[in-house]
C-alpha cells in the first residue's frame, strides 16, 4: 500500500466530517466509506443515507442542539479546561500547521476544526513528516479526538456519523502506532 | 511510510477512494509568513494589538478596546481615551470574549425541521435563508395586507432590519421590548413634562454633583451601567446624602442614609404626599416654579388631599420618616438628583403618573439644568445618513393597535401586547409573520404562555440571533447575527456628562457564517425587491456620518477610535426654555388631558396581593443583561443561578430555611423551577424578590438552562398603561411550594381599606 | 523593604464582579478556579444597623504566609533584585515572599504540585490547576508580570467604581499608605489566624463588622497539611527529571 491511499482516507475522513453537500453523500462517497470500513475490520450497518436526514443529523450533532446533545468538532473545546472556541486546542493546532508553512483556508470555522485537522494529518503523511505527524498526534490531535469521541457514543448518535467517528479513531491510533514502531 | 502493510486495503477499497477526487481539497494555502513563536510572547494581555469599539453586552454601550493577539480575542478593556468610563468596563464587558467564543452560538442560517419550539434544525446557505425570508414577508403581506407582519427589536443589531418592515408598510415596524417593557412610561412622562426624553436609553441626572440623591424603586450598583455607577459612587464620595425608596434593602438602600421600604405600589402615594408637603411647608423653589413651570395653582389644588398621615398607612411608611427624608432632599436644593428612574413598567395603571411625580418633584425642587439636578443633553454633531428606503404608502388599518387603544403609544411603536393579542386572536387584523432582532421575546414580555400560543398561530417566524435563545427554539428560520465584537455599526454618539464619539469596528472576524446586521438587512431587502440602503458596507455609510464631524475613520482610528467633546448641561435658570409647547415645564399636563388622561399625577392603588401569596418583585443581576448573558461561561461561573428573597420572619412561621429549594406558584396556579430561598430581613414580609433573567427554558443554552426560575414564567397577570400600552410587571402575586404541597404565606402588613385585594380568577388556567 | 498591598473601599464597591472576570480574563484562569473572588454578605442586621456588602478577595501576601512554610521543595538559592537595582540572594521554596515587593509568588518550573500549599492557605486564595497536564499551584501575582510594564493590576484596572486602591505600604506619600494609617481599616483576621494579610478593607462599620463576622478565617489551616510525603516529593522529583530528559 502506498501513501496515497492513507493520505486519502484521511481526507475521505475529513470530507465526511464536512456539512453534507452533494459530493460528501454521493453513491461513490459512501461505497468508498463502506469499503475502507471493511478494510479496517469495522462492522456497520448503514446504507446510503438521505442527504436531508445527514444535514439535520450533522446540525444536531455538530452545529447546534437544543438538548446540548452535541459533540463540538473543536479541538479548543475539549483542551484546557476552558470549554470554549478558540482556546488553547486552537492555539496548538495552529503552531502545528505554521511549523510547515500553512494555514487554513477555512470560510469562518476555527483553525482547530476536525476535518482540518484530519486534512492536516494526510499532509504530514504525504509529505512524510513523520516526527511532526508523532507530535501532532501525541500532543494534540489524540488528546482531544477520544474526548470528542467518547462524546458521541454517548449521545447515540447517526449511525453514519458514529462509523466515521470509529473509523477515524481505529485509523489514527493505527497511524500513531505505525509511527512509533518506525521511529524508534 | 514504509511499513504500510499496518493498514490492508482491500482492492474494491482502493477502487472507490480512486473513484473520488480527494487530493487536497483547499484546507489549507501556505501561510503568507510564518507566525512568530509564541513562546517569546508577552503573558496575559500583555503585547496585544488594541482596536477600538462599542460594547453591547449591555445597552449603555460603553467604549472598549478589543485586545487580539494572532487573530483571537484575548480581553476587552475600556477605551482609555473614553471620558465616562476610562479603561473599566463590568463583569459583562470583561466577558465578551465568551460570547464571542461561546460553542452553543449560532454558526450558520438554520432552517427549522422539528415542531416549533423543539429546537429541531438543519443547517441552510444564506441564499436559501434569505430568499425563504423574502418570499414569505411578501406571501404574508399579499395575503393579508401589511400589517400582518410586526417585528420585535433591540439594540444596534436591529436598526437596520426595521427599515424593511417600515418600508414594506406595516404599522408593527418598532416593537421595542426596551420600550413597553421597560423605559415607556418614564420616558412619556418626563418628555411631557421637559420636553425631551430625560430617562429613557439615558438618564440625564447630575448625580456626579448631587448634594442629595432621591432613587425610588432604582436600584443602581445591580444594574450596573458604568459611567451611571460611577457619577452615583462619585457623588457620594463627595458627601451627597441619600434616600433610597425600596421594598427591598438593596445595595444602594445599604448606602442610603435613609431607607423606606415602601409597601410596594404606593410610591405616587408617596410622592403625592411629598409634593403636598413641600408645597404647603413652602420648601419648594418659589421663584423657579413661577418663572419656569406651568400648571402650579392646577397642581397645588390636586394635591391638596393627599396628606403625610394619608400616605403613611397606605405606604406602610412612618410619617417622621417620610418627613425626615423629604427635608434632607429639600435642604440641599437644587442641587438633587431626583432620579427619573428606567424600568417603570410596573403596575400598569399609574405607571406614567408616577415618573411625572418624581419629574414634578424636581422641578419644583428647582433642581434643573443645575449642577446636581437633571441636565440637558448635548449633542454631538454627525453627519445624516439617507438610507433610501422608499416607503410604500402605509395604508391605515381601520382599527389602529397603537394608538386607536393607547393615545401615546404610536410615538414609539405598536404595544408588544396588542401584537400577541392580535396575532392570537387575529383581532382587529390577523397578524401572521414575526420576525425578531435583538430580542428574546419569550423571556422579555408577560405572558410567555400567551406569546408561545401567538407564535403558533403565525404562518412564519424569523429572528436574528447570536445564541440558540427560546425565541430561536421556536423559529423556522435562525440567521446568525455577528456579535458586536465582528461587526460595524453606525457612528456612536454620547451625549451626558461626558460627550464622546466613537465607533463600532470589528475587533476580529466574524465567526463561522456569522454576518452583520447590515450585511443581512441589505441582502434581504434586495431579495424583498425593495429598495432600500443606499450604500454598500458599513465603512461607506461611517465615513459619510464622521464627515460631519470632520473626521474619518482613519483620522478617528488615530486618535483611539473616540474623541471627547465639551459638554453643556446646565443652563440659566433665569433664560431657561424647554421644549414643550410654551417652553416651561408642565406640572399640568395638557396633552394627557385631551385624551380625557389625567394631566396631574393621582393614586390609583394596584391591588394587593390575594391571602396566602406575596408580591412578586425582580431586579438585576450585577452580572448579567435580562436573559442574555446566562449562557456566557465566565459570567455563570460568577452567578449562575437566581435566588428567591424572602422575608425571615415570613419564613419563619413558613416553616422555610434559608437556602432551601422550592417552586413559586403564582396566583394563576402556574409554577416555576426551583430556586433556593435565601432569608433575610432585608425584604419587607407582602412582598418576593428575584433577579431577571435565569431559569432558561431552551435546552441549546447548555449553561443556563434550568439554572433558577424565570420571574418571567411567573408574570401571567398584567394590565396595559392607558398612556401608552406598556405591560405591568409587578402585578403577580408567588407562594410557595414544598415537596408538590403548596404553602400559603402569613400576612404580616395587611393593606389599609384604600388597596382592594386582587381577586384570583375563577378558572386558574396554570397547568401543573 | 517595600510591602505592596491593596485597600479595598466597601463605599465604593458595588459588588459587580468586574474584577474577578478582569482578573480571569488577563490570566486565563480557566473556570471554576479564581484568583480573585466576589462575596456578598446580608441584608442582615448588625449592632450598627443593617448591612448588605461585599467581600472582594484574593492572595492578601501575608506579612507571615504560612502557604510558603508547608511548601516540600528544598530550598534553593535566588536572586532578587529590587525595582532601583539592589539585589538579594535567598534560599526559597518553591513559593516564597519576595523581599523587595512582599508579594507572594510560586516559581511554577519548581511546583511540584502537590497541593500542600492549596491547603494551608486559610483565605481559600490558591488552586492546583488539574486542567494542566502537569498540575500547579496558582494564585494572584498581583500583576507583577503588569507591574514591570507600568501598568496596575487587572483587577484595579478594570473596577469601575474605583474601590480599590494599590500601592506600596512603605511609601508614606502613597495612597494605600494614606488609607490604611487614617482610616481604621479591617484586615480579615482572628485571634486563630492573623498573619498579616495585606489586603485592607474600609467602609462603613456595619459593612466592616458584617464582613469580618462572616469572612473572617478561624481555621489554621496550615497546621492540618500533612508532613509533606516524602514519596510524593520524589515522585515529582522523577517526573522532573523524565521531563527534562
Amino acid at each position: 500500500m502506498n501513501r496515497q491511499p492513507l493520505s486519502h482516507i484521511l481526507r475521505l475522513m475529513a470530507r465526511g466530517f464536512s456539512y453534507p453537500d452533494k459530493e460528501n453523500t454521493s453513491k461513490a462517497f459512501f461505497l468508498a466509506v463502506r469499503q475502507v470500513a471493511d478494510s479496517l475490520g469495522i462492522a456497520h450497518d448503514v446504507s446510503a443515507p438521505d442527504q436531508d436526514e445527514l444535514k439535520e443529523a450533522y446540525t444536531l450533532l455538530f452545529i447546534n442542539e437544543p438538548s446540548g446533545r452535541w459533540a463540538p468538532p473543536f479541538s479548543s473545546v475539549y483542551i484546557g479546561g476552558h470549554g470554549l472556541l478558540m482556546a488553547e486546542g486552537r492555539e496548538q493546532a495552529k503552531s502545528f500547521y505554521e511549523e510547515v508553512g500553512l494555514s487554513p483556508a477555512t470560510s469562518g470555522e476555527p483553525e482547530d476544526y476536525l476535518p482540518v485537522e484530519l486534512d492536516f494529518v494526510a499532509h504530514l503523511v504525504d509529505t512524510e513528516s513523520k516526527g511532526l505527524l508523532l507530535r501532532f498526534l501525541k500532543e494534540h490531535l489524540l488528546k482531544w479526538f477520544p474526548c470528542f469521541h467518547r462524546r458521541l457514543k454517548a449521545i447515540g448518535p447517526h449511525p453514519y456519523y458514529m462509523l466515521l467517528a470509529d473509523m477515524t479513531s481505529r485509523l489514527l491510533n493505527l497511524i500513531h502506532q505505525e509511527v512509533i514502531d518506525e521511529t524508534t | 511510510m514504509k511499513r504500510r502493510n499496518f493498514l490492508k486495503l482491500s482492492a474494491s477499497a482502493c477502487a472507490a477512494l480512486a473513484a473520488l477526487d480527494l487530493s487536497n481539497k483547499g484546507f489549507f494555502k501556505a501561510a503568507s509568513a510564518k507566525a512568530s513563536n509564541g513562546k517569546n510572547a508577552l503573558p496575559g494581555s500583555l503585547g496585544s494589538k488594541d482596536v477600538p469599539s462599542v460594547c453591547e453586552m449591555c445597552f449603555w454601550r460603553c467604549p472598549i478596546v478589543g485586545k487580539v493577539k494572532d487573530g483571537r480575542l484575548v480581553k476587552i478593556e475600556g477605551n482609555p481615551k473614553s471620558p465616562a468610563n476610562g479603561p473599566r468596563v463590568c463583569a459583562r464587558g470583561n466577558s465578551g470574549v465568551q460570547l464571542l467564543y461561546d460553542p452553543d452560538r449560532i454558526k450558520y442560517p438554520l432552517k427549522r425541521t422539528g415542531q416549533r419550539g423543539e429546537g429541531k434544525w438543519a443547517r441552510i446557505s444564506w441564499d436559501e435563508a434569505l430568499d425563504e425570508v423574502a418570499h414569505n414577508l411578501h406571501k404574508a403581506k399579499n395575503k393579508y395586507g401589511p400589517h400582518a407582519l410586526a417585528y420585535f427589536d433591540h439594540g444596534a443589531s436591529a436598526e437596520f432590519m426595521r427599515d424593511i418592515f417600515k418600508t414594506l408598510g406595516t404599522e408593527n415596524y418598532t416593537n421595542e421590548p426596551a420600550f413597553f417593557q421597560c423605559v415607556g412610561p418614564a420616558a412619556l412622562a418626563y418628555l411631557k413634562t421637559y420636553g425631551y426624553i430625560t430617562t429613557g436609553t439615558r438618564q440625564y441626572v447630575d448625580m456626579k454633583n448631587a448634594k442629595a440623591m432621591l432613587l425610588i424603586g432604582t436600584h443602581i450598583g445591580e444594574n450596573i451601567h458604568v459611567s451611571h455607577v460611577r457619577e452615583f459612587i462619585q457623588g457620594l464620595n463627595n458627601g451627597a446624602k441619600l434616600v433610597v425608596v425600596d421594598p427591598r434593602f438593596s445595595v444602594a438602600a445599604a448606602k442610603a442614609d435613609i431607607h423606606l421600604p415602601i409597601r410596594p405600589g404606593t410610591d405616587t402615594a408617596l410622592l403625592l404626599a411629598w409634593i403636598n408637603f413641600i408645597i404647603t411647608e413652602g420648601l419648594y423653589d418659589k421663584e423657579f416654579v413661577e418663572r419656569n413651570c406651568s400648571g402650579f395653582d392646577e397642581l397645588k389644588k390636586s394635591v391638596k388631599k393627599y396628606t403625610l398621615n394619608w400616605a403613611s398607612p397606605i405606604c406602610d411608611l412612618p410619617v417622621e420618616d417620610m418627613k425626615r427624608a423629604i427635608l434632607l432632599i429639600a435642604k440641599n436644593r437644587p442641587h438633587v438628583s431626583i432620579h427619573p428612574g428606567r424600568h417603570s413598567t410596573w403596575y400598569g395603571k399609574g405607571d406614567t403618573s408616577r415618573h411625572q411625580a418624581l419629574a414634578i418633584l424636581a422641578a419644583l425642587f428647582g433642581a434643573v439644568g443645575v449642577k446636581g439636578g437633571l441636565y440637558f443633553p448635548t449633542p454631538v454633531k454627525k453627519g445624516n445618513l439617507a438610507f433610501g428606503c422608499v416607503k410604500e404608502e402605509p395604508e391605515t388599518p381601520d382599527e389602529s393597535i397603537s394608538e386607536d387603544y393607547y393615545p401615546f403609544a404610536s410615538t414609539f411603536g405598536s404595544p408588544t401586547s396588542r401584537i400577541i393579542e392580535a396575532t392570537r386572536t387575529g383581532k382587529p387584523y390577523p397578524i401572521r409573520l414575526w420576525g425578531i432582532n435583538g430580542v428574546n421575546i419569550i423571556q422579555t414580555i408577560p405572558n410567555p404562555y400567551h406569546t408561545m400560543e401567538a407564535i403558533k398561530k403565525l404562518d412564519f417566524i424569523f429572528c436574528e440571533e447570536i445564541l440558540p435563545t427560546e425565541t430561536a427554539l421556536w423559529s423556522d428560520i435562525v440567521l446568525p447575527g455577528a456579535t458586536y465584537l465582528e461587526r460595524y455599526d453606525t457612528v456612536y454618539t454620547f451625549d451626558l456628562l461626558t460627550p464622546y464619539l466613537t465607533v463600532r469596528q470589528p475587533v476580529v472576524k466574524p465567526m463561522f457564517e456569522a454576518r452583520s446586521s447590515f450585511w443581512i438587512a441589505r441582502e434581504l431587502a434586495k431579495r424583498a425587491g425593495l429598495k432600500c440602503f443606499n450604500y454598500n458596507d458599513e465603512v461607506e455609510f461611517i465615513e459619510e456620518e464622521l464627515k460631519g464631524a470632520g473626521l474619518t475613520l482613519k483620522s478617528l482610528n488615530e486618535k483611539g477610535g473616540l474623541v471627547a467633546y465639551k459638554a453643556n448641561p446646565y443652563r440659566d435658570p433665569k433664560k431657561l426654555k424647554v421644549a414643550t409647547e410654551d417652553g416651561k415645564i408642565g406640572l399640568a399636563i395638557g396633552d394627557f388631558e385631551d385624551e380625557d388622561l389625567d394631566p396631574i399625577p393621582r393614586f390609583i392603588p394596584t391591588p394587593a396581593p390575594p391571602k396566602g401569596y406575596v408580591r412578586l418583585v425582580y431586579g438585576r443581576s450585577p452580572v448579567h443583561t435580562f436573559s442574555r448573558t446566562m449562557n456566557n461561561k465566565w459570567l455563570h461561573n460568577e452567578i449562575p443561578e437566581n435566588c428567591l428573597w424572602l422575608n425571615d420572619k415570613v419564613a419563619q412561621k413558613a416553616g422555610i430555611k434559608d437556602g432551601e429549594e422550592v417552586v413559586l406558584e403564582n396566583q394563576d396556579g402556574y409554577r416555576s423551577w426551583p430556586i433556593k430561598v435565601k432569608v433575610t430581613a432585608g425584604i419587607r414580609p407582602d412582598t418576593a424578590y428575584m433577579a431577571h433573567g435565569f431559569g432558561s427554558r431552551s435546552k441549546a443554552l447548555t449553561k443556563a438552562y434550568k439554572q433558577g426560575a424565570s420571574d418571567q414564567f411567573m408574570i401571567t397577570e398584567y394590565e396595559d398603561d392607558p398612556f401608552m400600552g406598556a405591560s405591568s410587571h409587578r402585578t403577580n402575586f408567588i407562594r410557595i411550594v414544598k415537596a408538590g404541597q403548596a404553602i400559603n404565606l402569613p400576612e404580616l402588613c395587611p393593606p389599609p381599606k384604600e388597596i382592594p385585594r386582587f381577586v384570583a380568577k375563577k378558572n386558574r388556567t396554570g397547568g401543573k | 523593604m517595600s510591602q505592596l498591598a491593596m485597600v479595598i473601599d466597601l463605599n465604593r464597591c458595588v459588588g459587580c464582579h468586574a474584577c474577578a472576570i478582569a482578573c480571569r480574563a488577563e490570566w486565563a484562569v480557566p473556570v471554576p478556579y479564581r484568583r480573585n473572588w466576589v462575596k456578598r454578605a446580608g441584608p442582615e442586621k448588625t449592632p450598627k444597623g443593617m448591612s448588605f456588602t461585599f467581600y472582594p478577595g484574593l492572595c492578601n501576601h501575608c506579612d507571615h504566609p504560612m502557604c510558603i512554610t508547608v511548601c516540600p521543595v528544598d530550598p534553593e538559592e535566588r536572586t532578587f533584585k529590587s525595582k532601583d537595582g539592589k539585589m538579594k540572594k535567598m534560599a526559597v521554596r518553591a513559593t516564597f515572599k519576595d523581599p523587595f515587593t512582599g508579594v507572594v509568588l510560586i516559581d511554577k518550573e519548581r511546583c511540584i504540585g502537590c497541593g500542600n500549599c492549596v491547603e494551608a492557605c486559610p483565605y481559600g486564595a490558591r488552586y492546583l490547576n488539574e486542567e494542566l497536564d502537569d498540575p500547579k499551584a496558582d494564585k494572584c501575582t498581583f500583576c507583577v508580570e503588569r507591574l514591570e510594564h507600568n501598568l496596575e493590576p487587572a483587577c484595579v484596572r478594570t473596577c469601575i467604581s474605583g474601590a480599590r486602591i494599590f500601592g506600596d505600604l512603605s511609601d508614606k506619600n502613597s495612597e494605600v499608605y494614606r488609607l490604611v494609617s487614617t482610616k481604621n481599616p479591617l484586615r480579615l483576621t482572628s485571634k486563630e489566624v492573623n498573619i498579616g494579610p495585606n489586603v485592607y478593607y474600609i467602609g462603613k462599620e456595619k459593612d466592616l463588622f458584617l464582613v469580618k463576622k462572616t469572612f473572617a478565617p478561624h481555621e489554621r489551616k496550615w497546621e492540618n497539611v500533612k508532613a509533606p510525603s516524602r514519596r510524593r516529593v520524589i515522585q515529582a522529583a522523577i517526573k522532573g527529571l523524565t521531563k527534562a530528559i
